[in-house]
């Protein structure tokens, strides 16, 4: 009893929903619950305000962005004028390329409300190589799976 | 009106500035413990971080880490320090026979030196290495005082440890959100060399005691966990730890035993030190981290102790690796940011995707 009241008062349950979360993330696909402990033990959490702004379209990317909560509008530079190009919910990720390579920003990333995110740098995936190398394996196959995916489709949408 | 504003946007951070200097100046030494702590609290973070992601709330897991490393420590202590009294009792009655006998043998042979080269009697060798053997007991008695520090600092370090990332939360906080993404890339990236750096070095120094301690226990050495501590501390520059190790315990030994055997075996001992370092604890503690090349390490370990003398000299190495870390960091903004040298597109990229 006392024990169980102590667990409860010591334990975060906030991590479970996290790597519940996770899991259900299609770049962590088919990775091991113990893994992704590590895989958080190496994520940024960061809150950011609705208006606030992740990336600018041109910025160099760094990081991969996953949505834990809130609603992230991306815009397309026309002009003078921010065309909202597409919306990101929770469950999403964006910026996948800069796990890749550092190269500029094709669009701008702007919260339309309160949102959390984690951040996943591609030092830490290089990192991984090194440490935990079936884990980096199997998220670079994932993201090699995305990309292609989103290759395919954005040729679909060029050839309508 | 708008002079008067920009006179108090400047004045009132001026003012600030120059009390936080002054502060600083002024308390210097206390501001050299906070950044011990600081620095302590850094290389026990990711252990926390370890239980904090698996769900244990952060205090829970510090008060869980102290309450066990506190046991051990008082252990160790208890074994260690037992040892080590006893060590620095005998050494410090046993000196002045080991003086003596140390002065007549340096002596002679300072003196058959003379006869062959006499331009060498003009540097007073004997006055000023016996000189120095002197006050070699006092030397080593006045770093007992600093002791102190080893429970101040996990102390202050207890309540960094609790607050967690709170300084990077801070600042990620008061800069515009754009940043946020470059701020956390410069730290991950000091992060991961400093830290895996710092954490290796420290295991490789660690292991190098426990092994200097019992092996020269075993060879029954005098005061062998006063050169194995030596041996740690000075293993945190690259190869220097054995070296030093195998000098000083070897003249200890010739000085114990009389006889040129033992000396052989201390020599073979730390000769052995160094394989294992160099075969099995260099490539499985020190594969994930950044390599600093030794004469890297000795350079700025030199220029450190000049800046800043003993504390320049603790914290030397980590200032290269930051400084290090930066400069690199600083020459990629300049390829991706400015544009200076943009970095090639990968092969044969104009085939289709099929």
């Amino acid at each position: 009893m006392i024990l169980d009241r102590f667990f409860n008062k010591a334990y975060d349950h906030a991590v479970l929903e996290k790597i519940k979360f996770l899991s259900q993330i299609s770049l962590f696909k088919n990775i091991r619950r113990k893994d992704l402990l590590y895989i958080l033990e190496n994520l940024y959490e960061k809150k950011y305000l609705k208006n606030e702004v992740l990336f600018n379209e041109g910025d160099i990317g760094r990081a991969l962005f996953i949505i834990y909560s809130g609603n992230i509008g991306l815009y397309k530079k026309n002009g003078d004028q921010n065309i909202l190009f597409s919306e990101v919910k929770a469950g999403d990720f964006i910026g996948e390329m800069a796990l890749l390579e550092e190269m500029p920003r094709s669009l701008s990333a702007i919260c339309l409300e309160d949102s959390f995110v984690f951040l996943l740098y591609k030092t830490n995936i290089e990192n991984m190589i090194n440490s935990k190398p079936k884990i980096a394996a199997r998220i670079n196959y994932n993201l090699a799976k995305i990309l292609s995916s989103r290759l395919r489709n954005t040729l679909r949408s060029n050839e309508k | 009106m708008k002079n008067n504003i920009r006179i108090r946007e400047i004045i009132f951070p001026a003012i600030l500035l120059l009390l936080a200097v002054a502060v600083f100046y002024y308390a210097r030494k206390t501001f050299f413990t906070l950044i011990l702590s600081v620095a302590f609290s850094y290389l026990l973070n990711p252990l926390v971080r370890f239980f904090e992601v698996r769900g244990i709330k952060r205090i829970y897991t510090v008060s869980v880490i102290y309450g066990v490393a506190g046991m051990l420590f008082a252990l160790l202590v208890f074994i260690v320090m037992n040892l080590a009294t006893i060590d620095l009792d005998s050494f410090i009655n046993n000196w002045p026979s080991y003086y003596s006998k140390f002065e007549s043998i340096f002596t002679s042979f300072v003196n058959k030196l003379v006869s062959v080269f006499p331009f060498l009697s003009q540097f007073k060798l004997n006055d000023k290495i016996l000189g120095f053997m002197v006050s070699v007991p006092s030397y080593v008695l006045s770093f007992i005082p600093s002791l102190m520090l080893v429970f101040i600092i996990p102390f202050i370090s207890f309540f960094i440890l609790i607050k967690g990332d709170g300084i990077l939360d801070i600042v990620s906080d008061n800069v515009p959100s754009r940043y946020v993404e470059v701020i956390y890339h410069i730290v991950s990236r000091i992060d991961s060399s400093l830290g895996s750096y710092l954490r290796g070095i420290l295991t490789e120094a660690f292991i190098l005691f426990i092994l200097s301690f019992f092996g020269l226990f075993f060879l029954n050495i005098d005061y062998f966990s006063i050169i194995a501590a030596i041996v740690g501390l000075s293993s945190i520059v690259p190869y220097l730890g054995a070296i030093i190790g195998g000098f000083v315990a070897s003249i200890i030994a010739y000085l114990q035993y009389n006889e040129i055997y033992s000396v052989i075996k201390v020599i073979i001992f730390f000769i052995s030190i160094r394989f294992i370092d160099d075969w099995f604890l260099q490539p499985y503690i020190m594969k994930r981290s950044v390599n600093l090349s030794p004469a890297v390490v000795v350079l700025s370990l030199m220029a450190g102790g000049e800046i800043a003398g003993f504390w320049g000299i603790v914290f030397a190495v980590p200032v290269v690796c930051i400084i290090r870390e930066t400069v690199s960091i600083i020459i990629e903004l300049q390829k991706t940011e400015f544009g200076w040298k943009p970095e090639p597109e990968p092969a044969k990229i104009n085939i289709p995707y099929t």
